[in-house]
């Protein structure tokens, strides 16, 4: 049996005549679906390496965070101490053993820095991740990360012998903060982009094992009474466009036509 | 690289959520980042979403024109699979439609869904021819 194709189905599938055979039309179709599928599955494996690779940086940070947040309290206590009971003989002991606790907590940040690549990627010194398919297609979404170590995080050579180098510590430690929870959002923005985007890929992969199912054949009435049926449906079915986007486009609809109001004038 | 975009005197276009209207000359305009720009030939109306692949096309603009397309994902996948149902013809540009869409090509997606919107018309068409 011969069936007749659209001039869309003809330009998207050049390898059909007009008039093809049920088998062509079902050989040709069967490989755009393969192929289609297996695209889908390669998108999928990349997000889900990508979003490994993030959750890990993701963590990473946190750790650089509760580093930074402990040496943070430290120079709380020493600040506290020295500015309640100066620096007594007493007080340097306890000044100096917080002082070591600061530098180890100091030392841990960038060890971790050092030793945070995963897959072949370290955001946490300023490497990046990008996420794309092929050249011709571009980048979907780049992950550009930050020098994390201390010496680029601005922390100075710490001193907790005097009141104003405990601050100097402290305002330290505090634009560290910063910087790195920064870090950490846009890693965090990223997963959360990258993670509808798998999803989005998800479904489109189960709707093409779907439809393999069911497209053995052409049959162009059927088709056509089918979209009519569904068609009448959805006559009446509520608005498809969510508020934000409903008033882009009637503003777009009530703006003037710059020719015409050039006209009125 | 930036995008060049040619608009006719008086022209409208659509450049996030902002209108501009070309004076009463030919302007060049060089646009570059993600901000989503829609021609005034492209933008579609819900009140012109008359058919099953209109409705469609229209979705994929809302999606383009959302912050958040995730919110338009059940509707299209709905949308999606009826029209699947009723004619499995269409899978091959819905399948496009959604490869370009993993990638983040809204506008792309745009322009592959006015295949499926001719189809869908081509369709229609062979009805009356098949009845006479």
């Amino acid at each position: 049996m011969t069936l007749t194709l659209t001039s869309s189905l003809q330009k998207n599938l050049p390898s059909l005549s007009v008039k093809s055979t049920d088998e062509e039309w079902n050989n040709v179709l069967t490989g755009f679906l393969d192929k289609n599928q297996s695209d889908i599955s390669s998108f999928i494996t990349t997000f889900d390496k990508n979003i490994r690779i993030l959750e890990n940086q993701k963590s990473r940070c946190s750790e650089v965070v509760s580093f930074l947040e402990e040496a943070g309290g430290l120079t709380i206590r020493a600040r506290n101490l020295v500015s309640y009971s100066g620096t007594t003989d007493e007080n340097k002991t306890q000044l100096a053993e917080w002082e070591n606790w600061f530098k180890k907590a100091i030392a841990k940040i960038d060890d971790i820095v050092a030793n945070s690549e995963f897959e072949g990627v370290n955001l946490l010194n300023g490497g990046s991740l990008r996420t794309g398919f092929d050249t011709k297609s571009g980048v979907l979404c780049e992950t550009t990360g930050h020098d994390l170590s201390t010496k680029s995080l601005g922390i100075r050579t710490v001193d907790f012998s005097a009141l104003f180098s405990i601050q100097n510590a402290r305002i330290d430690i505090m634009n560290a903060i910063d910087i790195v929870i920064t870090v950490r959002n846009i890693i965090i923005g990223n997963i959360v982009m990258l993670t509808i985007s798998r999803d989005f890929s998800a479904q489109s992969l189960q709707m093409t094992r779907d439809v393999k199912t069911k497209i053995i054949t052409f049959d162009m009435e059927a088709e056509i009474q089918a979209l009519k049926k569904l068609h009448e449906n959805l006559a009446t079915s509520d608005s498809l466009a969510e508020p934000a986007q409903k008033d882009i486009l009637d503003n777009f609809a009530q703006s003037p036509k710059l020719a015409q109001k050039l006209e009125d004038i | 690289m930036a995008l060049i975009i040619d608009l006719k005197p008086g022209e409208k276009i659509l450049v996030g959520s902002a209108i501009m209207t070309n004076d009463n000359q030919r302007t060049r305009l060089h646009i570059s980042g993600d901000t989503p720009i829609l021609r005034e030939k492209d933008i579609m109306q819900e009140s012109e979403a008359t058919s099953p692949c209109r409705k469609i096309y229209f979705l994929l603009q809302c999606m383009y024109l959302a912050r958040n397309p995730r919110d338009y994902h059940p509707k299209y996948f709905s949308l999606m699979k009826m029209v699947q149902d009723a004619a499995p013809s269409t899978s091959i540009f819905c399948m496009k439609i959604n490869a370009q869409l993993i990638q983040g090509h809204y506008y792309k997606a745009l322009r592959e869904a006015r295949d499926l919107i001719s189809h869908e018309d081509e369709l229609i068409q062979s009805a009356s021819l098949l009845r006479h």
